[in-house]
């Protein structure tokens, strides 16, 4: 063969030309017409061009994730945006698109008609907060829905509604006087003072790390039953469809119930549960340093009945042994098994220096695959974060049908991915678990999940007899 | 400790380059499935001879060169020449690929942009297809029509996904 031609195809053979391109990645062309297309590759660069964009269009639809439209669009699939980077693996900082840079542009255009709605310089103010930390979307809008997109290094006064609007989205609000409040995935967060840090939590989830705040101007989180007077202290606070709850890890916090015009005082490690005619007072659960769940037992109390929390479906691996529910979520990099329990059950269990996680596993198809674990912290009034995560090394090869496999590993071979900043020490929460299987989706099957302490200084596969 | 941290930096590096490798891959051997196996053992290769890569240099063509080589041992394991393109070809496209990678991240930008205005049909269908992964005689036996018919309607899809996007490109002004 001589060196690749330089001549302009027809409009017939470039649409020929689609044809046979969709049919390769289809696994549908015939010898004569892969024939035809090695021709049409090796005269014509646009035509390999043509090809490139295919492989690209291949690559960009195999990292489709499905996601929900905002409740107010009803139940409609959308595509989100498609990152080029897998989130198992050290998430890489986000790059700005031109797309993102000219939302913040005109931000700036549009802050200068909305009265301070939106204000990039900075004064010594107490009520004044930066954002320290973005993650994904975060939008504040003004009263007429006007919406604009934010960054690290923004800053928010008064009257403005902040978004966390969709799943993996969050953002950090540091003001002046040292305070840090947390806004998590999902969440909507209302601020109409200018002299007083009175925020209204609408819904989803915050935390906080409060400095001391003066006397007769502390900070209040609003929800719609109830109001929390903060003086300075740590706390999480999460607003669900049907109750609010509010966790205290550091001082006191006063909790007014707005319909029962009741209060109470919410000490360190407790937290409470505000319903719409009454609270509950209890002890934040300490959880165990040793778990297992082996499927084999009855079904649980939690897991009897719908097999739903909080309205989410909830499955389990098909093919795993027993009852034990877990979460399947279809993400970029593969389907998602998160086992874990409903709230109000004590979480699963804390991990230690010397902790081990063991699980068994089965992939029912000869393919090469590759299953990650991620754990993640699990504490009542606070969204789960990612804490460990196991990628690389001994959890891939090629599935066998019918074959069993157990896997035990020590936490020193699970990959810290959070930053480490507000982190809790290990022992104090409880952990769930996240399997996720690559390339041999849905195929994954579980068994048995257990958490022991010391025994096990590096990763363990073994067949299951 | 030490090797704690080379694997760290080797997920770090490796994750941000890793659908980079794929593209790349896919481009030499397009067929998903083998595409995979090769870059899962391109990636190993990569963390065994870690401990040679000049940290001073950029990862991607440092990677490249080991998935290149991955796709002609794989070729040659399998012979796959027979099947997909020939040597000459394959090393026009590699080459291709690498000079125009400044184009091809502009048009996976303005895909992004197309996805999201394509309507509820068509994004229901590449959900099913992509993101769960039914294949394509499954999906057409679950809607009752035959396998052909649905590869045109995809066929149909992938068509509009490329024109918008080189009507994309073609208005920032790259020449197509």
């Amino acid at each position: 063969m001589g060196a690749m031609s330089e001549k302009l195809m027809r409009a017939e053979d470039y649409d020929y030309l689609h044809r046979l391109l969709s049919k390769l990645f289809e696994g549908m062309l015939s010898d004569d017409e892969k024939v035809i297309l090695e021709e049409h590759l090796t005269r014509y660069p646009e035509a390999r061009q043509l090809y490139m964009q295919y492989v690209d269009l291949e690559v960009e639809l195999s990292c489709l994730v499905e996601a929900e439209a905002g409740a107010a669009e009803g139940k409609s699939i959308t595509f989100t945006q498609i990152t080029k980077k897998p989130t198992t693996v050290l998430p890489a900082p986000k790059p700005k698109t031109m797309r993102r840079v000219f939302a913040m542009a005109a931000g700036l255009i549009l802050a200068m008609g909305l009265g301070g709605f939106l204000m990039m310089d900075r004064d010594p103010d107490p009520q004044l907060a930066r954002l320290e930390r973005v993650e994904g979307q975060v939008i504040i809008e003004n009263g007429q829905g006007e919406r604009i997109e934010l960054g690290v290094g923004d800053t928010l006064r008064q009257n403005y509604v902040l978004k966390t609007p969709l799943p993996g989205s969050a953002a950090a609000l540091r003001y002046d006087d040292g305070t840090v409040v947390r806004l998590w995935q999902e969440s909507v967060l209302v601020n109409k003072q200018a002299t007083r840090k009175d925020l209204m939590l609408r819904r989803g989830s915050l935390s906080a790390t409060v400095s001391s705040q003066k006397e007769n101007n502390e900070m209040l989180i609003r929800t719609e039953c109830a109001t929390a007077t903060v003086v300075g202290t740590q706390f999480s606070a999460m607003v669900g469809k049907e109750r609010t709850e509010l966790a205290v890890f550091e001082g006191v916090i006063q909790v007014r119930h707005h319909q029962q015009d009741q209060s109470v005082d919410v000490k360190q490690g407790e937290y409470v549960l505000i319903g719409a005619g009454d609270m509950q007072l209890r002890d934040i659960p300490r959880p165990s340093g040793t778990w297992q769940e082996n499927f084999d037992e009855p079904q649980k109390e939690y897991a009897k009945g719908s097999g739903n929390w909080n309205g989410e479906e909830h499955v389990q691996p098909k093919g795993s042994k027993g009852f034990m529910q877990a979460e399947k979520k279809i993400e970029k990099d593969g389907v998602h098994y998160t086992v874990s329990v409903p709230p109000d059950a004590n979480g699963l269990f804390a991990i230690h220096e010397d902790s081990n996680l063991g699980f068994n596993y089965r992939i029912d198809v000869s393919k090469p695959y590759q299953i990650s674990i991620t754990t993640r912290t699990f504490q009542p009034g606070k969204p789960p974060e990612a804490v460990y995560t196991y990628t690389n090394g001994d959890l891939h090869g090629h599935g066998v049908e019918n074959r069993w496999v157990e896997a035990r590993i020590p936490l020193k071979d699970f990959r810290r991915i959070s930053d480490g900043s507000n982190d809790p020490p290990l022992g104090d929460v409880a952990v769930e678990v996240i399997f996720k299987s690559v390339n041999t989706n849905p195929q994954l099957k579980v068994d048995k999940v257990w958490n022991a302490r010391g025994g096990v200084d590096r990763c363990v596969i073994k067949a299951v007899e | 400790m030490a090797e704690r941290v080379e694997k760290d930096e080797f997920a770090a590096l490796y994750s941000r380059v890793h659908l980079d490798l794929l593209r790349y891959i896919l481009t030499l051997l397009p067929d998903r499935h083998q595409a995979e196996d090769v870059l899962q053992e391109t990636a190993r290769l990569l963390w065994q001879k870690f401990d040679q890569f000049d940290q001073e240099r950029p990862f991607l063509p440092w990677a490249r060169k080991f998935a290149y080589f991955e796709v002609l041992k794989h070729r040659k394991k399998y012979a796959i020449r027979t099947k997909y393109f020939a040597d000459e070809l394959i090393e026009t496209i590699a080459t291709e690929r690498i000079e125009k990678d400044e184009m091809f991240e502009a048009g996976r930008e303005a895909l992004n942009d197309c996805m999201a205005s394509m309507d509820e049909k068509s994004s229901e269908l590449l959900i099913d297809r992509f993101s769960k992964g039914i294949a394509l005689k499954e999906l057409a036996a679950r809607q009752n029509r035959t396998a052909n018919s649905l590869y045109l309607v995809m066929h149909r899809i992938r068509q509009k996904l490329i024109r918008c996007v080189n009507n994309k490109l073609e208005s920032q002004g790259w020449a197509l």
